[in-house]
Formats: structure tokens, sequence, C-alpha cells
């Protein structure tokens, strides 16, 4: 079943457009980087000011700029069309006329969206690795210290600074997770491929405006999106004791809404 | 893929009952479906049919009552659908993908190995030729009905369930598939198929259900079905002066217009000879061409689902 699942998506023109698009963008970043590089200002460090030190900066802040928007809409996208998509098209009932139990196929459809969405995070931070590399070389990375008075930027060795980098892909893969498990929910309530699609990004987008919020803290832990950025103080120098509360949250929230898409795929009439 | 020795009882139907936000579909249907049989399910639309069938392969859960395949109790996915061919409503594929990749993820979805029996027999049905391999999305819906049928008769089905399986086809690949059908029940696959073309359920089916307002109404052979209809089909000189006449005719129960209007009459009759209506007609100066019985599933059908309007 994944490997029905698997060609289905991997010959689909739209599944490489999105990865496409999700390169091009640090490309477009290094290009104008490259053009018109960041002022480096003593008390305005951040990741962008520290963006043209080296080819690794550059996946890094790839990381940064499309896990917060870009990378969330196309795995809405992946797991968001899964389900609706069969229904859209007329070809869920001929899926679920094979002797096949619908369990398997929601687990199927999860792990192919889910697989996708793994390589999407490659060819971003892969696309900027080597755009940056090309434009600003293969050096030590920089990151940024926190001291009393303002932050300091440091120099990361090559293999300690690509560590931090897989480190922090793999943080922003396992909170991709829960968006696929949420994406694949909804996809299980509607007919309509948009309307998973959609409704799941406005999910996380909800999640992050109300994680904004001062005065909903008492509610944040229970948001989703509450932990997505603790990875950035891998190389902000802070602390990353929070990464293992977000962990957690991203596997809490994998599971809930897994269990959820299968006891609702489940009991489905399949009118479609 | 193993195949499997069909029970006398291919289908069962066992007090299925389903409703939809209050309104019900499918109320209390029992039938049964034997061996060998090619039976027609009928019933104007939203009458229930493609309800039934879902329940039946298992896509739409009954509120009560059960369905069992070959045997086998149903529920969604069970291995017996491994010997179920299938088409409901429409055809329905993956686009971007040809039309053979989409038999392969179809057969491959079931976790059996490529190719399956009868997929030769399939694809010469399907006469698509070297179109088999071009994107579904460019075929015609013809084309699109031919895959369907081939995708469900790959399997080399002891159970094959049609809906409409000639919905868009022209006349000869119409004739085609019934041929197909009258040779795969000849080996004994048993059939059931929804159809709203009566007079194909007539060629093409031995027995007949036919369902209104989600209950059974009728079933049994088509040739009992038909005899409980007894219809004369006259052509007069004035059809408008033969309708006066035949109204005021007790064993006369229905007048409908045939064609020409203006010179056709198809007459239902109860317990009134043919030669009777004639013979008043005739006293009546109303010139009689022809009176022919009529006795066709069409009118057997209305007679069942139109005594409400």
């Amino acid at each position: 079943m994944i490997r029905v699942e698997w060609v289905r998506q991997v010959r689909r023109i739209r599944t490489w457009a999105c990865l496409a698009m999700l390169a091009t963008v640090p490309v477009i970043i290094t290009v104008a980087s490259y053009l018109d590089p960041p002022r480096r200002r003593r008390f305005d460090l951040n990741l962008f000011t520290i963006l043209t030190s080296s080819g690794i900066n550059v996946g890094l802040i790839a990381l940064v700029v499309m896990s917060q928007f870009f990378l969330v809409v196309v795995v809405a996208a992946f797991a968001g069309e899964s389900v609706s998509g069969e229904a859209t098209w007329g070809t869920l009932r001929y899926l679920l006329v094979r002797p096949v139990s619908r369990a398997k196929l929601i687990l199927a459809k999860l792990t192919v969206a889910y697989v996708l969405t793994l390589i999407a995070i490659v060819f971003i931070v892969g696309a900027g690795l080597i755009s940056g590399t090309i434009a600003f070389g293969w050096h030590d990375a920089t990151a940024i210290q926190q001291t009393r008075l303002f932050p300091l930027p440091v120099s990361v060795p090559i293999g300690e600074a690509l560590g931090r980098l897989g480190l922090a892909s793999a943080y922003v893969a396992l909170t991709m997770l829960a968006v696929v498990a949420i994406g694949i929910f909804l996809s299980t309530l509607t007919d309509s491929t948009a309307a998973a699609v959609v409704s799941t990004v406005v999910v996380v987008v909800a999640s992050q405006v109300l994680t904004a919020v001062p005065s909903l803290s008492s509610i944040k832990p229970l948001l989703p999106t509450r932990y997505w950025d603790e990875w950035r103080n891998l190389f902000l120098g802070g602390t990353t004791h929070d990464m293992w509360k977000g962990v957690a949250s991203a596997i809490a929230f994998t599971v809930i809404f897994c269990v959820a898409a299968l006891v609702r795929f489940r009991r489905k009439d399949i009118l479609s | 893929m193993t195949s499997i020795e069909s029970p006398d009882i291919v289908i069962e139907a066992d007090d299925l009952s389903k409703s939809f936000g209050g309104v019900q579909a499918v109320k209390n249907l029992s039938f049964k479906v034997q061996r060998g049989e090619v039976c027609g399910l009928l019933g104007p639309n939203g009458a229930g049919k493609t309800t039934s069938v879902r329940m039946l392969v298992g896509l739409i859960r009954p509120d009560t009552g059960s369905a069992s395949l070959l045997g086998e109790r149903m529920r969604p996915g069970h291995p017996v659908l491994r010997h179920v061919g299938l088409l409901v409503e429409r055809p329905a594929f993956v686009p971007y993908l040809s039309g053979m990749r989409n038999l392969r993820l179809h057969w491959g979805a079931g976790g059996d190995k490529w190719p399956p029996p009868a997929l030769d027999e399939a694809l010469d049905l399907a006469d698509l030729g070297d179109a088999i391999h071009r994107k579904v999305k460019g075929y015609s819906q013809g084309m699109r009905q031919r895959l369907g049928l081939a995708q469900a008769m790959m399997n080399a089905p002891a159970l094959l369930v049609l809906d409409e399986p000639t919905n868009g086809l022209d006349p000869a690949e119409t004739r085609r598939i019934r041929v197909a059908m009258g040779d795969i029940s000849a080996r004994g696959t048993t059939v059931l198929l929804s159809s709203h073309l009566l007079a194909e359920v007539e060629q093409m089916c031995s027995d007949a259900l036919v369902i209104d307002h989600g209950t059974l109404v009728a079933a049994g052979t088509v040739a009992d079905l038909v005899g409980s209809s007894k219809a004369v089909e006259l052509e007069v000189d004035d059809a408008a002066k033969a309708r006066t006449v035949l109204e005021r005719i007790d064993g006369v129960l229905g007048i409908d217009a045939g064609e020409p209007v203006d010179h056709r009459l198809v007459v239902q009759l109860n317990g009134i000879a043919r030669s009777e209506i004639v013979r008043a007609l005739v006293l009546a100066d109303v010139r009689v061409e022809t009176a022919m019985p009529r006795r066709r599933l069409e009118d057997a059908y209305l007679s069942l689902v139109e005594h409400d309007g």
C-alpha cells in the first residue's frame, strides 16, 4: 500500500513543483544577500546579519525562513490532499473495495506524506547550503553568543555547525510530523482537497498567532506551535532545554491526531 | 490470487437499513442473488440503489442489518473483495497517470502480485489500444467507462457488481459489453447490474430487483416481472377520441401516450380482453390499425414504482 501511495505522489507534477518552490527561495535569499549583503551591527546582531559568513549559515537561514510558513503550506498540501484528493477524484471508493484495511491505508498515506516532508526539509537546507557555499564559501559557521551587555558573533567549526544544523532539521522534521497528522485528520473530514489543505494551514497559523499573544501564556503549552522555534537557540546561545518539551509536544499532537484520523476514517461512509 | 468456490447464495442482504441526516435511504432491505444469476437492480433516481450497492461492498456501514458476499459477512476491506469486481456510479482514476498505471495501482492496493489473472481478457474488452499507456485525463467518457470495466474484470471475479456499465458508450460498444456480460455469466460469474436502461436489463438479466423509496417492491425473474404487466399498444386514427372511449371502460387501469402522440396509446388492462377494447373503439367509430400486446419490463417497472406519482 505504501508503494502504491508513493507512486501516486512522486508521479505527480505538483509534488515536484512544491519541492522546487521550496528550494528556490533559499537560492533567491542567497543571490539577494550576495548582491546586497546585510550590514553587521554590534547591537543588532541576528541570524540574518551573519548570513554571509558561511554557506552553512545560509542553510540555517533557509530553515528559519521556510519552516514558519512555506514548509507548513507544502506539508499541508501533502497531508491534506491524501484522503480528500482521492475522494475528489472518486478513486477512494475503488481503493476501499480492494482487500485493504482502512487503518493500513491511513498509515500508508501518513508515511508517504511524512517521507515527502523529510525530502522537503532536505531540499530547503540543501538548497541553502549549496547556493550559500557557492556565494560565500565553505568556512566555519558563525553563531551568536549572548553576553550580559550585547550579543557576540562566535565561530563554530564546520563539523559542529553541521551537527547543529542536522539537529535543527531533525527538530523541524519532528514538529512537521504533527502537521502531517493534523492534515491527515482534516483530510478524513471532507471530500474537498482545498478545504483540507486550507484548514490545516489555518490551524497552524492560528496556533502561531495565539502563541504570540502574551496574555495567553497559560494555554500556550497546549498549542502545537508553542515550542517550534526552540531549535534556534542552537545558534543563538540560549537554553535548549525547551526543545525536549517541543519533542514531547510534537509526539503528543501526532498521536492524538493520528488516532482521531484512524477512528474517523474507520467509521466514515464513503459517499464520494 | 487463489480462485474461490462460489456458494449457492452469492449476495445476501439481510434487513439492511441506512439513513442520512434523518432521511431514510434504505429501509429493511432483504434479498438474495443466486450463483450464476445476472440480476438487474432497478429503481428511480434516489430509490436507494447506490446506497444498497455501497452497503453490500462495505463502503457504507448499515444502521441495521448485514450483507454477505460469496458467503462472507461483509466489513470494510474484507479479503473476499479480492474476488469481487466493481464499477460504482462512474469510473474514477488518477488523472495524471496512464490507464495501465491506474490498473497497476488499483491491483497493487490489494497487495496482489501483478499481473491479475484476467488482465489480457479485460484489456481486450476495454479495446483501448495504445491509449492504455496515455494519461487518463485525455480519455473520453467512453474510454474511461471501458477502462473501468477492465478494472472490474481483470481479477476474474466470482461476483461482478456494475452500476450503469454502458453509460457513455456508443451503440457498438454497448453491444460489445452486452455480449461480454453474456460470456462472463455463462462461465458462472454472478452479476449484479444496476441500470436505468430497462431494455438493457431486459436483454442482459435473468432476474431483477426493483427498489423504490429504499424498500424492495419486487423481486423475481425478468420473465415473471414482465408477465405481471398486461398492456396493449394501440395504433388508432384519433388518439384523443380513443382515449375518451377507453376512459369509460372499467377494465382499463391507465392510458399513456405512445409515439406519435396523435395515433398511439399504451393501455394498461386489468381483467379485460384486448378484443373487448378494440370492439369498444370500433363501435365508437375509432379506426384501429393495430392492437399489439405490450409486455415489457418498462411497463412492469412503471406499474411498480409509479403508484405514488
